[in-house]
């Protein structure tokens, strides 16, 4: 087929199969959007679709820069189509482009949306995270500044348990200090019984003594009478001293056993009171170890806890680049529509203007689209700018 | 106390991407839609730095940094300016309007958050 039958076939094609692909990628896009649930595939999808859309516009944009064509100077030798074939494209055109300017936006509107829901999404599990780990690192008593945590509070149990077992062991200490004393009095009572009996000996020599006493003074006759009494006396004293004796020996005696009885019995408490006091302290080792244990266990998993969340948090980071595409495709899909409105205004003037070939300023359009640029991808796409470069995490400081 | 950062971009997934990214870094976050939104944002509160957008709707992204610079309260807080812009031209108008750094989208938060740490105010 030479050029012209190509040209022919070209205008021979139904309309649906030259506007098909952008009805049809539009419209896959909106249902992918809508039925994806805003998932990243779904928005992949969909910029997919509108870019069959954009296909499907380059096809009629050729037929509509061929058609408008017609009605300008057109060498004699091809046989190209009729003025009215242009002004019945062009009619077309103004019609259909709005449209496809409105479902463009539409796809775009609806994919900033989707996109926006997964971030906020996003955005809620990484605060959600954040609260979890805070709120696992604040009980593990990790936190910074925060509460005091199990590592904390263990520590301080310990102190405070310590401290008790160190108040028993004094108290216990002082116990058997005072059970020295008690031993050290017993001896004393002992002292006091042997003092008792020298009083009680003292006492059988005076009355000894006395009893001599009487004897000479009987023998004096009348001259010994006065002194009889008084040997009397004394022999009656000696007796009362020698009873006293007793009396004292007999109460030391009870006082002893007395105090032989409360020395055994504190002995005894002593002994089960230290008993206690060990035990007391290898019970509070024991809670202590596993308490310690416990708080060890919190702490490895408040760790990898952390660990992991710094984890997701790097994949949602990755994510979160990922879905920056949603700007650049938005950025690029409103200045494919801000064309597509000019040239539909441009073809409006046209058909206003009886096809003045004028009002059609082809170099004025294509100068806009320059101008409204925002990604380098679009000036690749136009021709003016080299593949081999990309716009990615490109930082420069003034 | 936390810094606070005012992010300008007509696009709101965007301005959540840099949010949650300055977030989880401890910032305190402003956000606006355009260059007009973010004028009416600089109301005396302290703002340690701007991140803003270039291709915007109804004030662009330079004409903004301009009245930042111009601003008796804010001139001296640092702008980065975030944007899908790469050619040198573009880069070099940021700079003559007072711009500290230049990022294009789009970006790895750690970038982001190395330039911040450079240029944000103590």
């Amino acid at each position: 087929m030479n050029d012209t039958g190509k040209r022919e076939a070209q205008h021979q094609v139904p309309g649906v199969l030259r506007w098909g692909p952008l009805s049809y990628g539009v419209a896959v896009a909106v249902l992918l959007v809508s039925l994806g649930g805003g998932g990243a595939a779904a928005l992949t999808a969909a910029v997919a679709a509108v870019g069959v859309a954009a296909i499907g516009a380059w096809r009629l944009g050729a037929a509509y820069r061929h058609g408008l064509t017609a009605c300008a100077a057109i060498p004699a030798a091809e046989p190209a189509p009729t003025c009215k074939d242009g002004d019945a494209l062009a009619a077309v055109c103004e019609e259909v482009l709005p449209i496809w300017a409105r479902q463009v936006e539409t796809a775009r509107v609806q994919t900033e949306d989707a996109v926006l829901a997964l971030t906020a999404r996003f955005a809620a599990l990484v605060e959600r995270l954040d609260k979890a780990v805070e709120a696992s690192r604040a009980a593990a008593g990790d936190a910074e500044g925060g509460d005091a945590g199990v590592a904390d509070l263990f520590a301080q149990s310990r102190a405070e348990l310590t401290t008790v077992v160190e108040v028993l062991r004094q108290a216990l200490i002082s116990r058997n200090t005072m059970l020295e004393r008690v031993r050290e009095l017993a001896g004393h009572v002992g002292a006091l019984r042997r003092m008792a009996e020298e009083v009680a000996k003292i006492a059988s020599q005076t009355n000894l003594l006395a009893l001599n006493a009487s004897i000479e003074a009987a023998r004096a006759g009348d001259a010994g009478r006065g002194f009889a009494v008084v040997a009397g006396e004394v022999r009656t004293l000696s007796e009362q001293s020698g009873h006293t004796g007793q009396h004292i020996a007999g109460q030391v005696d009870a006082i002893g056993s007395a105090m032989q009885a409360a020395l055994e019995s504190a002995e005894r408490v002593a002994a089960e009171d230290a008993q206690s006091v060990q035990a007391a302290e290898q019970t509070i080792g024991t809670v202590l170890e596993r308490l310690e244990r416990l708080a060890e266990g919190l702490s490895n998993s408040t760790h990898m806890l952390r660990h992991e969340s710094d984890g997701i948090r790097t994949e949602i980071a990755d994510i979160l680049v990922s879905l920056q595409f949603q700007d650049r495709v938005s950025q690029i899909l409103t200045q494919a529509t801000g064309t597509v409105t000019q040239m539909t205004e441009q073809i409006r003037a046209w058909r206003a203007a009886g096809h003045d070939e004028a009002v059609l300023d082809r170099e004025a359009l294509l100068n806009a689209m320059l101008h409204t640029y925002t990604t380098h991808e679009q000036r690749v796409n136009h021709g003016v700018a080299a593949s081999d470069k990309q716009d990615q995490d490109e930082i420069t400081f003034f | 106390m936390a810094k606070t950062i005012l992010i300008v971009d007509d696009s709101a997934s965007l301005r959540q991407v840099v949010a949650i990214a300055l977030k989880g870094a401890g910032y305190d976050v402003i956000e606006a839609g355009d260059g007009q939104e973010a004028l009416g944002k600089l109301n005396g509160q302290k703002i340690h730095l701007i991140i803003s957008d270039v291709n915007m709707p109804n004030m662009d992204g330079i004409t903004f940094l301009k009245q930042v610079k111009q601003h008796p309260s804010y001139k001296f807080t640092p702008v980065i300016m975030l944007t899908t812009e790469s050619q040198e031209a573009k880069k070099q108008e940021g700079q003559a309007a007072g711009a500290k750094a230049w990022v294009v989208k789009p970006f790895k938060p750690e970038t982001m958050l190395a330039a911040v740490a450079k240029l944000i105010l103590p």
